[in-house]
């Protein structure tokens, strides 16, 4: 669906943000893009929807370069920004100036998506507190039924009722058809409902596997003795004991910690990669 | 597949969301209004079409064409602006029609309302019952030189639509900066000095001073309007096709 083919981008010359990225969107599946502050993710999100061009390289959506912005490439996508602006409009008013644009747009599913969200209805959408603001364009965003859903630190400014909220609203929205590229530093919140990781470290893609896949390859090693911190790439000290990673020799069976795999690939990147090729 | 460069639905579609969601339409007309009332009242009649309306609609539209840079900033304005799904050319096509349409419109019935407004104030404080037949009217317009206002109010609004797509900030200042350096450079090559000379004569309105640009060649002042119209549009097209999220900051 959409290919992201040897791009680079630099906001100054010769200074490569992101360089040799390469990788592909399929239909179905939440993607998780992680990476440390001024990684680039914002930067990714933006040039997969367009809205900023690769220097080297290609982006397409179809085999359309994004870059084009056609009317029939924008309504299969949808970027919810970190910072937003609502129009002073009613609720009602909004959604009919803006359904229209999404052949796919559904009404029961944007009421069904409020109702999670818990949220009361108003005369206009500037009475909605920011977190309230951001509950109504998530439901927005979901009910627009794009195959491609691009999030920027969705869960920033939401409370912690509102997160599970919004982690339901993603379970109940999700489909062979679409995929959700999600990013995000809070891992923790997102964790249960990625399907797939894409890592930025280093100018470039660290890690784009599947939850399935780091499952398979990597351990994940929760203990409070260090002794059994053996083998670990990367382990570290957490008030509730140690935390480690090390390759899956044994075929053992634990949940993917987002957050020790990112530290580890911050540690130690390209023997994590060595794992994967 | 629709067409990708303009579908009347799409554009309807589109321009129904502009306007419902420009947030100071109304607050405009309403001061447009007010200002129209409030001179009727002091002047106590009609207003001269091209010492006052004229250059007032000018500067409201070049105003209104600066102040639609705020699709372009902040940052999530202009994201919101260059993903709406509507091709670039229906996005500069309803600014077009909001400056070139809207505008004269608004002031049309601006001033239509502000006569009788003006009239129930004056008879309000005056303590006379109001004539409504006889409104504050008379807007005499001398139509002789409507075409030269007309040319000259397209290509500059044009020019200012040009200048909010190129500057991300004080916009106003650095478009009138760059229209002062072009008029100086390209002299009378450039139809907004031709559309400037041509307002001077427009707002005093001799029939003498006419002749000036009569002399000149009406027909060369309009293929050049249109040629620069046609052309500031174009940058201003090329500019929203091309526009970068990260030109603008946070």
């Amino acid at each position: 669906m959409l290919k992201v083919e040897n791009m680079a981008f630099s906001y100054r010359r010769n200074e490569y943000l992101l360089n040799k990225v390469d990788f592909e969107i399929t239909p179905g599946g939440v993607y998780g893009l992680l990476g440390k502050n001024g990684s680039g993710k914002s930067t990714l999100l933006y040039l997969m929807t367009g809205l900023m061009f690769p220097q080297i390289g290609s982006i397409t959506l179809n085999g359309i370069p994004t870059r084009k912005r056609t009317p029939d490439m924008l309504s299969n996508i949808y970027l919810l920004p970190e910072e937003f602006d609502l129009p002073e409009v009613s609720a009602e008013t909004y959604v009919k100036n803006n359904a229209q644009f999404y052949p796919n747009f559904s009404r029961e599913q944007f009421d069904s998506y409020l109702q999670i969200f818990e949220l009361p209805s108003i005369k206009k959408l500037s009475q909605y507190s920011m977190g309230q603001k951001k509950k109504f364009i998530v439901s927005f965003a979901l009910a627009t039924n794009v195959p491609l859903l691009f999030m920027d630190e969705p869960t920033n400014g939401m409370d912690i009722p509102s997160k599970s909220q919004f982690r339901k609203a993603i379970a109940l929205s999700m489909n062979d058809e679409r995929s959700i590229i999600i990013s995000t530093h809070q891992v923790r919140d997102l964790e249960s409902m990625i399907d797939r990781v894409l890592l930025l470290h280093d100018n470039s893609m660290a890690l784009n596997e599947s939850i399935v896949d780091i499952a398979r390859k990597l351990e994940f090693v929760h203990t409070t003795s260090k002794d059994d911190l053996q083998g670990c790439i990367y382990s570290t000290f957490t008030p509730d004991g140690f935390v480690g990673v090390r390759p899956n020799v044994n075929d053992v069976d634990t949940t993917v910690d987002l957050e020790t795999l990112f530290n580890a690939i911050m540690a130690n990147s390209q023997l994590i990669k060595q794992l994967f090729v | 597949m629709e067409n990708q460069i303009f579908s009347f639905s799409r554009f309807g579609a589109y321009l129904v969301k502009f306007f419902s969601e420009y947030r100071s339409l109304r607050l405009q007309f309403l001061i447009l209004t007010g200002i129209f009332t409030a001179f009727m009242c002091i002047t106590g009649g009609s207003l001269s079409f091209y010492g006052t309306i004229t250059p007032a609609m000018f500067i409201f539209a070049i105003v209104t064409a600066t102040h639609m840079g705020v699709m372009f900033n902040p940052r999530a304005n202009k994201i919101k602006f260059l993903l709406t799904p509507v091709s670039q050319f229906e996005k500069l096509l309803a600014m077009v029609v909001h400056l070139y349409i809207v505008v004269p419109v608004m002031f049309a019935v601006s001033i239509f309302v502000a006569q009788y407004a003006a009239m129930l104030l004056v008879a309000l404080f005056s303590l006379s019952l109001p004539q409504f037949r006889w409104p504050y009217a008379g807007i005499y317009v001398d139509t002789s030189a409507l075409g030269l206002y007309v040319i000259s109010y397209t290509s500059g609004v044009a020019f200012y639509l040009m200048g909010t797509t190129i500057f991300t900030r004080h916009v106003f200042l650095k478009t009138t900066g760059l229209m002062l350096l072009l008029s100086f450079v390209f002299g009378a090559l450039m139809s907004v000095a031709i559309g400037m000379h041509a307002f001077s004569v427009g707002a005093f309105a001799q029939f003498e001073n006419f002749e000036i640009v009569n002399n000149i060649g009406g027909n060369f002042l309009i293929v050049m309007s249109v040629i620069v119209t046609l052309l500031y549009l174009g940058i201003a097209y090329m500019r929203i096709a091309e526009m970068e999220v990260n030109e603008t900051k946070k």
